[in-house]
Order: structure tokens, then C-alpha cells, then sequence
């Protein structure tokens, strides 16, 4: 049945089995919704390292990079703002109620089985309510194989340049013939002190990264369980300590910061899911405590240093109910949200915010015809204790509708169209609202309204030949877009006033050659073409200019051959010109960059459930220099080798 | 048609020979620095805009020098004439002799620039350098990390330096002696306590000579012709702001509410920007007062109340005009801004395009 067809890629998350790192990437061709999805091998296969690296090989995405291993990396995705794009970890959102935006630099490639992005729509008709937003990438952790009954696991390690060695651990154990237990933990540590070319004139000159150090350590507990009569179950518990020196922006003559940030995170998340005839169920439940100590050591503050504490702290519960009846289902969610905020900030001492979000989802599957309709009720409670004024309230009905048109389907041969139309918007981050001088309790909601259309095209022409290709066009439209806005010559303040409009088209393409045994050649690609455009304000030099940082044309493209001895990989991402600020001015051009990474990888069989995984990348091959963000120089030629040993 | 085609590429080929044979020339030869200085001198420049950038965008500081005259202007001046940058976010440019000093916060240094070629002459190493001024003997640079530095005028070698209090923001050289205003602008949490006051320096001794109190937050510093200072003190920014006098003697009095004022005489222009944080729309009222007195000589200078709030007042003397800097608006704020010079009834004369968020100016 289609409607169960769309259901596929969660369930088999869930289910998560050995067969989860072995799956093809799908490239959303089955989906009514822009679908993307790769396991950790295949990305592998495309020469990437890290999962900002893995985003690159996304279609319509926007990747915000600070350069380097600890560098800030926020994802936009189809051009409506990095805090519009959720970020969920094995199927529950994550939340940074500070900034809005989840750093995706905390996630380490080798801890994960996959990445999907779900752009404006959830292939599930049932999912919690938080997931309906502009983008979700899922991040999925590494499963246990729950066919072996003997311990398992993996032990590796890492060593890169600029001073990256990065540990891991790996365990799991089934036990008995439902439940599987793991525990993994990570450490990574890296001088990062790259070099960079410093551009002044005739003073131009190499300097090294300062202050740039990172220190990351994490481990995670979790827990499974599936073929229970009572439904199955996932849980985890998960502790991170992160400590990095920050390098700031280059800066003409200096080149020292003293400037730390040290962090703590843990949560602990559950979910519960139960299927009963036409009936599904599920629960999910997570708590969320994050601790920031921000230092900045420098003579101008009171006592040498500025501190700036920060804990955030969230409850999250959801419960939802799916029907199926013939071609029809239906389903209801209602997720609750407490999150709050406290710091040694004066002005903005304890926030807090309650959220009760309630979908209700209708699909229709006909025989060529999937339509689904969903409504989104948003409620927002705020409230600030102490001497201010508290955000304000905010509630809103947001519609979304989608529908799938199968065209042919066939074995060999199958085209799909889909279309979309959705509207999200966000509240005012805390930041937004209460930072002191800056922030403004009066903020409204930021608003977008996502469209677009599609066709996915599949082909398997022989069993050793297979390949996709997904176009989507696309419109988007951000509506009381949050800025920050000098006011006077000391003091800046975030205001509702801009107006983005959205124009993309985003291009995938897939190619599988198997021709022989033991030998696979691949070949993929995307395009995103995106123009952003500042909609503001006639008046103003930057309207109908494209908005800072958005590049125009951005790609990757990568070539693989897989083979008994020797397996190599290539890819090239890269992306046109930008601007580093909404007027585009000739010393604000940011050149357009190519990145060349290349891969060589050898399995060894060592004894009948051991094997070593050796690996070499070489990253930024060309040795490119270039920026993503103004002033944050990204790394050039380095490299990056591992040995990890599966048990 | 072939031999046409024939004849075509030969004079093509003709022309790009003799094309590449001028390029021999002496003429041709000067390289950009060159061509820039030239530029300049023909230029003569009236005045200087230091150009703050924006740091967040990475636009470096710059320096913006036109002709008043003329209207014209050349960007980027600094680094055009010497080949490099100005650095980042520098604050103020103080004119004194032969010398134009440039205080350039983010980069940690004052350039010494000859005032003529705006040739560097050397530069001053100082952290979080926040103001500059100078007299015949010593270039006096404030410090956001607490102190002034003194720096021998000829030699631009350190002198001496003497510790004021947190964040001094404003210098100001009258009746012999060096007034910084100390702001404690940093102290948030502390409600800038530690500041609200001026320290008045003995510049022989090198001595503190008298601590002055003041209002929440001073800032600017202004020294009129008769010995007076007036000093603005900008409260939490989005709280009242005023202007206070201080005499020869020490003594203080509230003049008025202000948000910043320069000097023109014995007299002090002041602009006074209110922005109503419901609407999100500031506007700007001149006044001109008369410091030793306290008396208000101009009320409403302007016509209507400016729609902005300057990012910097000034006034040149010789030509009598009031000179404002203005951001661009809304969120155009990283594109060019530009100076209006008004007559000092408020007469809009010009409008000359700067750099990005122009902050100081000096005549020339």
C-alpha cells in the first residue's frame, strides 16, 4: 500500500538491523515530500568525513561553517534561515532555545548509521507534532545487528593534521531474542591550528589558526527493543563535555583571542511505539539539561574576564494516534514543551516557555494518488521572572498540504511528481527576545510559507544498473523576518522587518554500476540553484539583492570504485560566489570555492567476525583557501587517516 | 568575404601590437600606490572620514577623503596610498600639525599618518586603543583596558602610561592638563558604577590632578576655547542621555539632555536622539549652547528634527559647518553611509557618500 510505502524509512530506522548499513541511498523518489537520505557508507563512499561534509552532498541545502573541526555549523535548508531547519536525533528533536540553531559540529560521523533531510513535510502521516517544520534532518546512531547474539562492537581511532586524534568505542549486546543494549562513547581532541592567508595589500602574509583547540568527549547508553507483543521500545541516555577555545573572526594586525567556551549537555529520551491492527500508537518523552560557560579573558571587563553562564533545560513529551482504513488515515499528535533558561546575564536571569502543539494529519491514498492534508496548532506561553518584561504569546493555526502522483510505476521503470505547500513559523529565540540591550520581548513570530514541486525518476535497466534522478522547484516566502538593526551608534536591537522571497531548484542524481562481483563503480550528484532574495523595503540598496551568505549555484559531485583490493573515492563540492552582507559591494565578494576530497579505504577479514577497516582521506586536495564565512577561513590541504576494527 | 575576414584580423593584430607597445611606456609603469598618490594629491582633500566597517560582516575600517568644495571623494584612501589596511574598527582620527593620528581599536594600534600624503609615518602598539588626541610633544591614547598611554610625538616611542579606571572612552586636552572620561561601559552587571567620572591628568607630572564626578556612562569628551569641557554621558543607551559642563575649576552642572556634541568656540553643539522603541523610529534634535553659562543660544538648528541618530557630530571651524555622519538605514546598515554638512542654522549644503558607518572626521 502507498501510504505504508512512505512509512518505510522510519520503520526501518527503528528497526534499525544490520541491513540499515548496508541500504542504497534513497534519494527521495518515493516520497510525496523532497526526501533525502544516506547511510554513513554510502557517504562514506563519497569522501566525506564529517557530517557537515555529508550535508554538502545534499541538494538545497545551505551549510553556515566557521571553519575547522570545533568551528560553528548551521544548516539552512531551500533558503528560509538555519533556524527554521530542526534537527532530530534518532527521532526526537533537538532544541537550543539560546540560539535557535543546533551546531552540528557536536556530531561525529562515525557515530551515525544515517542522515535524512525531510524538507517542508514528514514522510510519516504519524509523527510528533515538533517535527512539522521548514526541515528536519534526522540523525540516526549506529543499531546494534540484532541477528548475532555474541557481543559486538568497533574500536577506532583517528589521527588527522593539525593535532585531530579522535578515540571511539563501540559495544552492543542482544539479549535474549528482543532487547539490545549498547553503550559508545567518542573523544576528540585537535590543536586545529591550520594555516591561513592573511589578504592586506602588499602586508598580505601566511598565519597560523590561534586559540583554536577543541576537546570533545561523549557517551551514550541505549537500549531496544522490538518483536514485543506489547509494542517496541528505544531509548537513550547521552552525556557530552565539550571544551574549545574560540578563535573569533581574523582580525588586520592581531592574531590572539582568549575567549573559551566550556559545555555540558545531557538528555535522556525514550519513545514507544505500538501497532494494532488499523491502529498505530506512539509516546516519546525526552529531558534535555545544557550547561555554556562562556569566558572571554580580556582586561576591558570587570575583573579581567567576561563570564557569561547559560543553563537551559527542557521536558518534552509526545503521544499520538494513527487510523488506517482503506485508502484513508488518519492521525492526531500533541506534543508539550517546557524549556527554560536561566544565566548570570542580568537582564535575562530565568525565561522559561511552555509549547502545546497539536497536529492533525489526513491522507487519502488512492490508486496513483496519495494527498495528504495536515493542520498545526501552535500555542506558546512565555514568561520571564524577575525585573523585565516577559516575550510575548503566541498562537497560530498553520496549514500544510502535499500530494504524490505515482505516473509509472515498474520494476525497471518508475516516475513519480509530487507538490507541496506549507507554512511554519518560529519563535523568537531567547537570545532574540531578552539579551540585554538587544533583545526585544515584542518580537513576533518569524513566518515562511514553503511550495514547490517535483518529479523523481528511478531506473533499473539490469540487476548491475541502477540509477535515480529528483528535480524540485521550488518558492518560498519568510514574512516578519527577525534582524538585528543598529538603532543609535551604541546599540543594536532585533526588530520584525524583513521579507525574504525564495526561488530554487534543486537537482539529484544517482548512479549504480555493479560490473562484476566485488566491484562497484558510483557516480552522484546534485545542483541546487537558489535565489534569495531581500524583499524588505524598496528604499533599500539591498532589496531584490540575494541575501548574504546564499550562494546562487552550489553542488557536489563524486565518483566511487569499490573493489576487492583497493576502494577510492572522489568528490568535488563546491558552490558560486556570495556576500558576507545583504549589499553587495566589491570587498564583501566571497569568492565561489571548489573542495576536492579524496579516499582510499581497504577491508580486511580478520577471522570470521573480525574485520579492520583501514582508511585515508586526503581533504581539500587542491588546497583551495577559501571562507564560507567572512573572516573564518576554512582549513586547506590536510588529511585525515583511520583504523577501526568491527567485532 | 574570406579576404575581408583576412584584412579584419590583421589590423586586429595590428592594433593589439601597438596597444601592447604603449603599455611600454614610462607612464604605464606606476603601480597602483603610485596612480592612488597621485589621485589624492589632486584630490586635495578638505576632510578625512574614518569609515568604522563592520566587523560582524568583515569589513574592515577605512579611511573616505573628499573634497568639500568639489563634492568628490576617494574610498579606501589609507589603504590605496600605503597598500594596506587601516585594520579594523578604528574610532577616532585627531589631526595635530603635520600629523593625523588614527586609532584603530580592533587591530590594536594608532597609525601615525602624515596629513598631507596620508602616507603612514609609523604606528603606536596599544591594546583596545578607544580614543586618540594629541598635542605639539605627546600623542595621548586611552585604552578601553583601563589606562592612558603616552607616546613621544617625534619618535612615536612609548612614554609613559598611567592607569584611569575601566573603559575610559573620551580624551580632551584643555588648561594643561588630559581629561578621560571613564565609562565602566562594560560593567553591565554591575550598572557601570565604577565609572562616572573624569579623570583630570596633569600632563607634565603625569599625575593624576582631580577626579570630576558625572552622570551614568561618559563618553565623549569636548573642550571648548575658554577651558570649559563638555562631557556626554550616554546612560544605558536606551535611557536618557545628557551633557554635562565642567569648569576650569572642576565644578559640574547638568547642561542638557544629549546623545553627543562637539565643540565650536566657546560654545557646544549638541544632538539629542530619542528613538521610540515601540515604532522603532529615532529622531534627532541640535541645539547649540554656551558651556560657561549654561545658556541655550540655538534651539530646533535643523528645520525639522534629522530622522536618524548621527553616528558622529562635529564641526570645521574655518568653514563654519556642522558635519553628521549617517549609517545607511534599516538593513542596509553595511552598505556605503555618508556625511551631511549643514550651515549653522541647519542648512542642508551637502551630501557626500563614506565608507561603511563613517565615525569620526577631521579637517584638513
Amino acid at each position: 500500500m502507498p501510504a505504508a510505502a512512505q512509512d518505510m524509512p522510519q520503520r526501518e530506522a527503528q528497526l534499525g538491523t544490520a541491513s540499515v548499513v548496508a541500504q542504497a541511498e534513497r534519494v527521495g523518489e518515493h516520497q510525496a515530500m523532497p526526501v533525502q537520505r544516506a547511510d554513513t557508507a554510502e557517504l562514506r563512499r563519497r569522501a566525506v568525513v564529517s557530517v557537515a561534509d555529508a550535508l554538502r552532498h545534499f541538494a538545497g541545502v545551505s551549510l553556515r561553517d566557521y571553519g575547522g573541526t570545533g568551528g560553528l555549523k548551521t544548516l539552512s535548508v531551500r533558503g528560509v534561515g538555519a533556524q527554521h531547519t530542526l534537527v532530530a536525533y534518532d527521532g526526537i528533536v533537538l532544541s537550543d532555545t539560546r540560539s535557535g540553531t543546533i551546531d552540528l559540529s557536536r556530531f561525529q560521523l562515525d557515530g551515525l548509521s544515517a542522515l535524512q533531510l525531510n524538507v517542508a513535510e514528514q514522510p510519516e502521516l504519524l509523527c510528533p507534532a515538533r517535527q512539522l517544520g521548514a526541515a528536519v534532518l534526522h540523525l540516526s546512531a549506529l543499531r546494534p545487528d540484532t541477528t548475532r547474539r555474541q557481543l559486538q562492537g568497533a574500536v577506532s581511532l583517528q589521527q588527522g593534521s593539525f593535532g585531530l586524534w579522535k578515540p571511539a568505542l563501540r559495544l552492543a549486546k542482544v539479549l535474549g531474542s528482543h532487547h539490545a543494549v549498547g553503550l559508545s562513547s567518542q573523544w576528540l581532541m585537535a590543536r586545529n591550528d591550520f594555516p591561513f592567508r592573511v589578504s592586506n595589500g602588499i602586508a598580505s602574509h601566511e598565519e597560523r589558526r590561534a586559540n583554536n583547540r577543541v576537546s570533545d568527549w561523549n557517551i551514550e547508553a541505549n537500549y531496544q527493543s522490538t518483536g514485543l507483543g506489547w509494542g517496541s521500545v528505544s531509548g537513550k541516555v547521552f552525556f557530552s563535555k565539550s571544551r574549545r577555545r574560540l578563535p573569533g573572526p581574523v582580525v588586520l594586525y592581531v592574531n590572539d583571542n582568549d575567549e573559551r567556551l566550556d559545555e555540558r549537555t545531557a538528555f535522556a529520551q525514550m519513545r514507544y511505539d505500538l501497532s494494532r491492527g488499523a491502529w498505530q500508537f506512539f509516546a516519546a518523552a525526552r529531558g534535555h539539561w545544557n550547561e555554556s560557560l562562556y569566558r572571554n579573558h580580556d582586561k576591558s571587563y570587570p575583573g579581567g574576564v567576561q563570564m557569561q553562564n547559560y543553563w537551559q533545560r527542557e521536558a518534552y513529551v509526545a503521544l499520538g494516534a494513527s487510523w488506517t482504513r482503506g485508502c484513508m488515515a488518519l492521525a492526531y499528535s500533541a506534543d508539550g514543551i517546557l524549556q527554560s533558561l536561566s544565566s548570570n546575564v542580568s537582564t535575562s536571569t530565568h525565561a522559561s516557555r511552555t509549547t502545546l502543539l497539536q497536529s492533525f494529519s489526513l491522507r487519502l491514498s488512492l490508486r496513483r494518488l496519495d494527498v495528504t492534508a495536515r493542520a498545526l496548532l501552535q500555542l506558546h506561553k512565555n514568561n520571564l521572572r524577575g525585573s523585565g518584561e516577559g516575550a510575548r504569546n503566541a498562537g497560530r493555526l498553520t496549514p500544510s498540504m502535499s500530494l504524490r502522483w505515482h505516473i509509472v510505476e515498474g520494476r525497471k521503470f518508475s516516475l513519480n511528481a509530487r507538490a507541496y505547500m506549507n507554512n511554519v513559523y518560529r519563535q523568537p529565540t531567547f537570545t532574540e527576545s531578552y539579551y540585554q540591550h538587544y533583545g526585544n520581548p515584542h518580537l513576533r513570530p518569524e513566518r515562511a510559507l514553503q511550495m514547490g514541486a517535483g518529479m523523481a525518476l528511478r531506473l533499473n535497466p539490469s540487476e548491475a544498473l541502477h540509477g535515480s534522478l529528483a528535480a524540485d522547484a521550488y518558492l518560498g516566502r519568510v514574512s516578519d523576518k527577525i534582524v538585528s538593526l543598529p538603532v543609535t551608534a551604541w546599540l543594536w536591537q532585533t526588530v520584525n522587518m524583513g521579507r525574504v522571497d525564495v526561488r530554487g531548484l534543486d537537482v539529484t542524481a544517482q548512479l549504480v554500476w555493479t560490473p562484476a562481483k566485488s566491484h562497484r563503480l558510483g557516480l552522484h550528484g546534485n545542483y541546487t540553484w537558489q535565489q534569495v532574495y531581500d524583499r524588505t523595503d524598496k528604499a533599500l540598496r539591498s532589496y531584490n539583492l540575494q541575501l548574504a551568505y546564499m550562494p546562487l549555484s552550489s553542488g557536489s559531485v563524486s565518483v566511487s570504485w569499490e573493489n576487492a583490493w583497493l576502494c577510492l573515492s572522489a568528490a568535488l563540492t563546491g558552490c558560486s560566489s556570495r556576500w558576507s552582507t545583504h549589499t553587495h559591494t566589491p570587498t564583501t565578494r566571497l569568492k565561489g570555492f571548489e573542495e576536492l576530497n579524496i579516499s582510499v579505504w581497504k577491508s580486511l577479514s580478520l577471522g570470521r567476525r573480525c574485520h579492520l577497516l583501514l582508511r585515508a582521506d586526503l581533504i581539500n586536495a587542491l588546497n583551495t583557501g577559501y571562507e564560507i564565512v567572512r573572516r573564518y577561513p576554512m582549513p586547506r590541504r590536510n588529511y585525515c587517516v583511520s583504523a577501526e576494527l568491527k567485532f | 568575404m574570406r579576404t575581408k575576414n583576412i584584412l579584419l584580423l590583421l589590423a586586429t593584430l595590428l592594433l593589439t601590437a601597438t596597444l601592447a607597445s604603449c603599455s611600454d611606456t614610462k607612464e604605464e609603469e606606476k603601480t597602483d600606490i603610485e596612480l592612488a598618490r597621485e589621485l589624492y594629491a589632486a584630490l586635495a582633500p578638505t576632510h578625512l572620514v574614518v569609515n568604522q566597517g563592520n566587523q560582524a560582516s568583515g569589513i574592515a575600517g577605512s579611511v573616505t577623503a573628499l573634497n568639500y568644495a568639489s563634492g568628490q571623494s576617494m574610498h579606501y584612501a589609507f589603504g590605496c596610498i600605503n597598500g594596506f589596511a587601516l585594520g579594523d574598527t578604528p574610532q577616532n582620527v585627531f589631526r595635530q600639525g603635520s600629523r593625523q593620528y588614527f586609532c584603530v581599536f580592533g587591530s590594536n594600534l594608532v597609525w601615525a599618518v602624515d596629513a598631507q600624503t596620508m602616507q603612514v609615518v609609523g604606528q603606536m602598539k596599544v591594546s583596545a586603543p578607544q580614543r586618540v588626541a594629541a598635542d605639539d610633544k605627546w600623542v595621548y591614547v586611552a585604552s578601553n583596558e583601563g589606562y592612558v598611554t603616552r607616546f613621544n610625538a617625534q619618535t612615536l616611542a612609548e612614554d609613559r602610561h598611567i592607569e584611569v579606571g575601566p573603559n575610559p572612552m573620551g580624551l580632551a586636552l584643555a588648561n594643561g592638563d588630559l581629561y578621560v572620561s571613564i565609562s565602566d561601559s562594560y560593567n553591565w552587571d554591575g550598572a557601570m558604577q565604577n565609572g562616572k567620572k573624569v579623570v583630570r591628568i596633569d600632563i607634565e607630572s603625569w599625575q593624576p590632578e582631580a577626579t570630576i564626578l558625572v552622570g551614568l556612562n561618559p563618553t565623549r569628551l569636548e573642550a571648548t576655547a575658554d577651558g570649559y569641557i563638555a562631557c556626554v554621558c550616554n546612560g544605558f543607551f536606551d535611557s536618557e542621555q545628557h551633557v554635562y559642563a565642567i569648569s576650569p575649576d572642576n565644578s559640574v552642572r547638568m547642561l542638557t539632555y544629549g546623545s553627543d556634541c562637539v565643540a565650536a568656540g566657546s560654545d557646544v553643539y549638541v544632538a539629542y536622539s530619542v528613538t521610540n522603541w515601540e515604532t522603532m523610529k529615532t529622531t534627532c534634535k541640535l541645539s547649540l549652547w554656551n558651556l560657561a553659562g549654561g545658556e541655550l543660544l540655538k534651539e530646533n538648528i535643523t528645520a525639522q528634527p534629522l530622522d536618524y541618530s548621527p553616528t558622529f557630530l562635529a564641526y570645521d571651524a574655518a568653514r563654519k559647518l556642522i558635519i553628521m555622519g549617517k549609517r545607511a538605514a534599516g538593513t542596509d546598515y553595511t552598505a556605503a553611509g555618508s556625511v551631511e554638512f549643514r550651515t549653522t542654522d541647519g542648512k542642508l549644503q551637502k551630501v557626500i557618500l563614506t565608507g561603511v558607518e563613517p565615525y569620526s572626521i577631521t579637517a584638513l
